[in-house]
């Protein structure tokens, strides 16, 4: 499903990630874990094409096109979505339209045809009910005024309306107490399936009691240092990153 | 028609014409003295004959229109229109007024508006400009409020070649409000410039000011806005607040908050922003699928939907947005 080969990137002429390979197979949940200026945020930025992060060398396919030749919409239509570590607030956006206008987007770029209003809404109501969300937020701007419980679920919501093959979740833990946790990471279990894979990164074990991963690499200094089963999660908790890192 | 007057307007204050040089823009045109055709939709029983090239509406104590009343003025080529438009809102009456100007040709329409609630009396007063972009318009509204009065404008300029509005507001009576937002749409070499001051005299009063601009290609915007808080308006609430977006490298605009306050109790703040669109929505909406068309589209749309939020009026805020929606395309 994805596969990462050498890849290299930098912000401004200093370079972040240095030669990272990882493979996730579809159905697989891989978890990335690290300290601060590890590389994280810059991997999850650069796999989802945004501008500012410079790609130097290596390959980045989703079931085997490559990802680093597509611009960010392409990206989406091409199956892969990144719930972001701070959602953005646009105010002026209502979140139905928004919604609307990203699924048919997508729909669209992939060749399907666009939905109706009443079609689209019918999807919406369902996925809005599997997650418990309240019809009061999607008569919101996007993201504004929302809680930080709110703006993961509504990540995850996205999430669940454009179906993607592979999902990114980029410290998706941050800013949450422990009830809204545990509804955000019961969301994204619902989306797991056998065509479907995900890489959580985060910095803190606490997510991954609730989204168990196949497999957690430890990521340090722009490359995977280590990878283990979901106890080395445990283990890292315990001893910290130090000694991985120096 | 012979021309009777000057082509430039006298006594200019030059601190508040710094940024717009209105006479330099009326010696480029050709114009004479026209008489001003106002067409007007309903209230007309109470139309006071006193003005001679204008209109003067004089509403009754406790009048409530549920209807807007519409005011059009169309410019011509070579004219120079000189009007007045003078309302007068009697106590605890409400009416809601839709001032169109549009026109075709190099023009210079020259407007005063005169607004006076009386307590409790309400104005919602909404303004949609489409002139030619040739011609120069220069307007001037003053509103006068009375306690607990509401004044509520929203302004749409899409653009003269040459456009200064102006508002100046009196908050003569405490407890009274005045919501003034605007979006002006500027592109070619267009010059729009919004200058507004708003007094709070009394205590007890809040005012709102929420105007947007953009700007396309080598066009210039202005806006100059000032809450003016006299030594015994005490508890006044004032908020400004100007965002600007230039969508060409040779756009330019010039933004000039003001604040005066002489009392020690009040809450007044201002805010101004003047960029491109943003990196991070455009980024946000792109990674969700929309290409970098739509994405625009849909942040502009944002953009100008925060200004025409402020219609209470369904099927006012209709008709601006389809106006709008036509200029965005």
């Amino acid at each position: 499903m994805l596969k990462i080969k050498n890849l290299t990137a930098e912000i401004d002429g200093k370079q972040i990630l240095n030669g990272l390979d990882l493979e996730v197979k579809a159905g697989e949940v891989h978890a990335i874990m690290g300290p601060n200026g590890a590389g994280k945020s810059t991997l999850s930025y650069v796999l989802s094409g945004r501008d500012g992060y410079d790609v130097t060398g290596g390959t980045a396919e989703l079931d085997g096109i490559n990802l680093l030749d597509l611009n960010p919409n392409e990206r989406a239509a091409a199956g892969l979505f990144l719930a972001f570590q701070y959602p953005v607030e646009i105010p002026g956006v209502g979140m139905t339209n928004f919604l609307k206008t990203a699924l048919n987007s997508i729909r669209k770029a992939r060749g399907q045809n666009e939905l109706e209003a009443l079609d689209f809404l019918k999807i919406l109501k369902s996925r809005q009910k599997e997650l418990g969300i309240a019809d009061d937020m999607l008569k919101r701007a996007v993201n504004v005024g929302f809680s930080g419980g709110e703006k993961k679920r509504n990540e995850v919501l996205q999430m669940a309306m454009l179906e993607p093959k592979f999902c990114i979740l980029d410290e998706t833990d941050s800013g949450l107490d422990i009830d809204a946790l545990k509804i955000v990471a019961d969301g994204v279990n619902k989306l797991r399936a056998p065509d479907r894979g995900f890489l959580v990164i985060t910095h803190y074990q606490r997510l991954l009691d609730y989204i168990v991963p196949d497999v957690v690499h430890v990521l340090a200094k722009g490359k995977i240092v280590k990878t283990g089963g979901a106890e080395l999660a445990k283990e890292l908790e315990a001893k910290g990153y130090a000694e991985l890192v120096a | 028609m012979q021309n009777l007057l000057p082509k430039s307007l006298p006594d200019l204050d030059k601190e508040h014409w710094k940024y717009s040089n209105v006479n330099a823009a009326l010696k480029k045109l050709d114009v004479a003295l026209s008489q001003p055709v106002w067409e007007m939709t309903g209230a007309f029983e109470f139309l006071h004959p006193d003005i001679e090239n204008g209109v003067h509406l004089s509403i009754p104590k406790n009048k409530q229109f549920m209807r807007p009343i519409e005011l059009k003025l169309t410019g011509g080529e070579g004219q120079h229109l000189d009007t007045k438009i003078v309302i007068d809102v009697a106590e605890g009456a409400s009416l809601k007024i839709i001032e169109r100007q549009t026109g075709c040709g190099a023009y210079w329409k020259n407007i005063k508006v005169d607004i006076n609630l009386a307590a409790n009396a309400q104005l919602e007063y909404y303004r949609l400009c489409e002139e030619d972009p040739f011609c120069v318009v220069t307007e001037f509204l003053t509103a006068n409020l009375a306690r607990d009065a509401r004044f509520n404008a929203v302004v749409v300029n899409g653009c003269s070649g040459f456009g200064r509005n102006e508002f100046k507001v009196h908050l003569n009576g405490a407890g009274a409000y005045a919501d003034l937002s605007g979006l002006a749409l500027l592109r070619g070499k267009q010059h729009g410039d919004t200058t507004i001051c708003v007094d709070h005299i009394a205590p007890h009063c809040k005012s709102s000011q929420f105007f947007k601009t953009i700007l396309q290609e080598s066009a210039r915007g202005v806006f100059q806005g000032k809450i003016h808080v006299y030594k015994d308006a005490q508890k006044s609430d004032g908020y400004q607040l100007s965002n600007n977006l230039l969508l060409s490298p040779l756009a330019e605009m010039d933004v000039k908050p003001e604040l005066e306050i002489y009392a020690d109790d009040v809450k007044c703040s201002h805010g101004t922003t003047t960029g491109e669109l943003d990196e991070t929505p455009m980024f946000y909406l792109r990674s969700r699928g929309l290409n970098e068309q739509d994405a625009r589209k849909l942040l502009i749309e944002a953009f100008v939907g925060e200004v025409l939020d402020k219609m209470t009026d369904e099927t006012i805020r209709a008709l601006f947005d389809e106006r709008v929606q036509l200029w965005l395309k």
